[in-house]
Parts: structure tokens; C-alpha cells; sequence
């Protein structure tokens, strides 16, 4: 058998583009921009002075706001404010501030037997225990670590 | 004594802008250092300028909002102008809730989107 020659026509690799990973890019400037102090509003030129405050926004499950409802917010077992959020389900309690940690959230709506209305909104603020390291789970997009699985001895065995 | 009147406050605010601008193009660049080299930077600016507008038509005031609203805009890859993301003004136009409550929601919506983006992929 003779073979025929054949040629062949080099073609140079298609060059794709190197982009960002948009989901690690996008996560880490907002914790850097959640990272960063309140500062003045665009078409202002002065700094406000930097005051500490607890800031609440109360939204229901189809992100309409808790409009003018009585809140409590509590610090562990300790009062920390009461009042009526705004129009937009918002709060701003000045002169507090969390020490630093994560914080548990646990938000109770206390309802009208009858009517089913939001008669008061109880936030009470607790310290989370510090995260185990064996805990963690892994970040969108990361890989986590593999587990070899262990097969019975005739696992492979066919028929 | 010294006094500022109203036009003098007027352009010391405009001064302030540009230079938050230009931080806002050098915190973008950090983290999207591969889409920004590819527009240039001409483009990122025209594109930051575009998302600052956007933020400022929703009321979108406070500074660390107009760089997440620009975070945003780079990960859409879009400057934010055009209705065709309807989802995005649709979230940025509730006038119910405050700006910031507007963008944690709008927040998720964007990494969710990311998500589905990285899953068809």
C-alpha cells in the first residue's frame, strides 16, 4: 500500500482575550469598598465629621420597605433604642457603635393576632462565636479540596 | 474673615468630583485590571462618568455607593446608560427604599447574574 502524501496548513492558535474573573473581581472590590469610612455625597466639598451609628433598613420578603413601624433594637439582652422606622423602613440610632466582630442578626415581627399587621419590629443584636477554620466553606469559584472515596475491593470486578 | 459665597462652593464641589473620579477609575482598575486595559483609559473614565450620571439621576449621593454602582457596571461590562438592562433600573429606580438599600438588593441580583454567567460558561 502506497500512502499519498498530505499537507497539512498550519494555523496559528486563536488568541482568546485574557479577562478578569468577573465573580473574584466583583467580590473583592465591594469588600474593599465595603471596607472603606462614609464620606461626603457627590457635589459636596466638605467632609462630615465621622461620627459612630447604627444604621437599619427593614424590608419584607417581597423588598417592600417596613414602612413606619415600631422598632426595638437590642444589644444582647440590653435595649439599645426604640422607635418608628421611616417611610423606607429606615433607622439611624447616633452615638453607637458595635465593637469589632461578626454579629448575629434575628429580626422578629411581632403581628396583630387579628389583622396580621407588623405591630413591632424586635432586632436583637448578638456576637457570633469566631469561625473554625475546619468550618469554612469554600467561595464561589474555588475549588474544594478532593476526598478520595473508598471502594469496596469488587467495586471494578464486571460480569 | 473669610467668606465663601454659593459659586465658589459650586466649583470647589466640581474640583472634588474629578478627583473622586479619578479614584474611583484607580480602585476600578485594581480589581478589573484586564477589562480596563482593555478599554483604555479614556474609555474608563467616559464609562465612569456615564455610571456617575446614572447614580446621581436615582439619587445615588454617598460616594462608597457611586463605587459600587461603578464595581457593578464593570462586572455587567456596561456603563449603565442604556435601558436595555431593565432589571438594573428597574432596581435603581424603586424609590421605596434608600439608595443603599436599593444597591444590597441590586448587589445580589449582579452576583447572581455572575453566577448564572460562570454556570453557561
Amino acid at each position: 500500500m502506497m500512502l499519498q502524501p498530505q499537507s497539512f496548513a498550519v494555523v496559528p492558535p486563536t488568541e482568546v482575550p485574557v479577562d478578569d474573573d468577573p465573580v473574584a473581581s466583583y467580590a473583592a472590590m465591594d469588600s474593599a469598598v465595603a471596607a472603606l469610612p462614609a464620606s461626603t455625597a457627590l457635589g459636596s466639598p466638605i467632609l462630615p465629621c465621622q461620627e459612630p451609628m447604627i444604621e437599619v433598613s427593614l424590608l419584607d420578603e417581597d423588598n417592600a420597605p417596613l414602612a413606619k413601624v415600631p422598632y426595638r433594637l437590642m444589644l444582647e439582652e440590653t435595649t439599645l433604642a426604640e422607635g418608628t422606622l421611616d417611610d423606607q423602613g429606615y433607622a439611624s440610632v447616633p452615638k453607637q457603635e458595635l465593637p469589632a466582630g461578626d454579629w448575629h442578626i434575628e429580626v422578629t415581627l411581632q403581628r396583630n393576632e387579628t389583622t396580621q399587621l407588623v405591630e413591632r419590629a424586635d432586632i436583637l443584636l448578638t456576637a457570633a462565636p469566631p469561625e473554625d477554620e475546619d468550618d469554612q466553606e469554600a467561595e464561589p469559584g474555588e475549588i474544594e479540596d478532593a476526598q478520595w472515596l473508598e471502594l469496596p475491593d469488587d467495586a471494578l470486578l464486571w460480569d | 474673615m473669610l467668606l465663601i459665597n454659593n459659586l465658589q462652593m459650586q466649583q470647589l464641589a466640581q474640583a472634588t468630583d474629578e478627583v473622586f473620579l479619578k479614584a474611583v477609575a484607580a480602585c476600578v482598575s485594581r480589581h478589573w485590571p484586564q477589562r480596563c486595559e482593555r478599554l483604555g483609559p479614556q474609555a474608563l473614565l467616559t464609562r465612569l462618568r456615564s455610571v456617575g450620571q446614572v447614580a446621581l439621576g436615582y439619587g445615588i449621593k454617598e460616594r462608597p455607593d457611586v463605587l459600587r454602582l461603578a464595581n457593578m457596571a464593570m462586572a455587567l461590562d456596561h456603563d449603565l446608560s442604556r435601558a436595555d438592562l431593565d432589571w438594573v433600573h428597574l432596581r435603581l429606580g424603586d424609590t421605596r427604599l434608600r439608595p443603599a438599600d436599593r444597591l444590597d438588593l441590586l448587589d445580589g441580583d449582579v452576583r447572581e447574574w455572575l453566577l448564572e454567567r460562570r454556570a453557561r460558561a
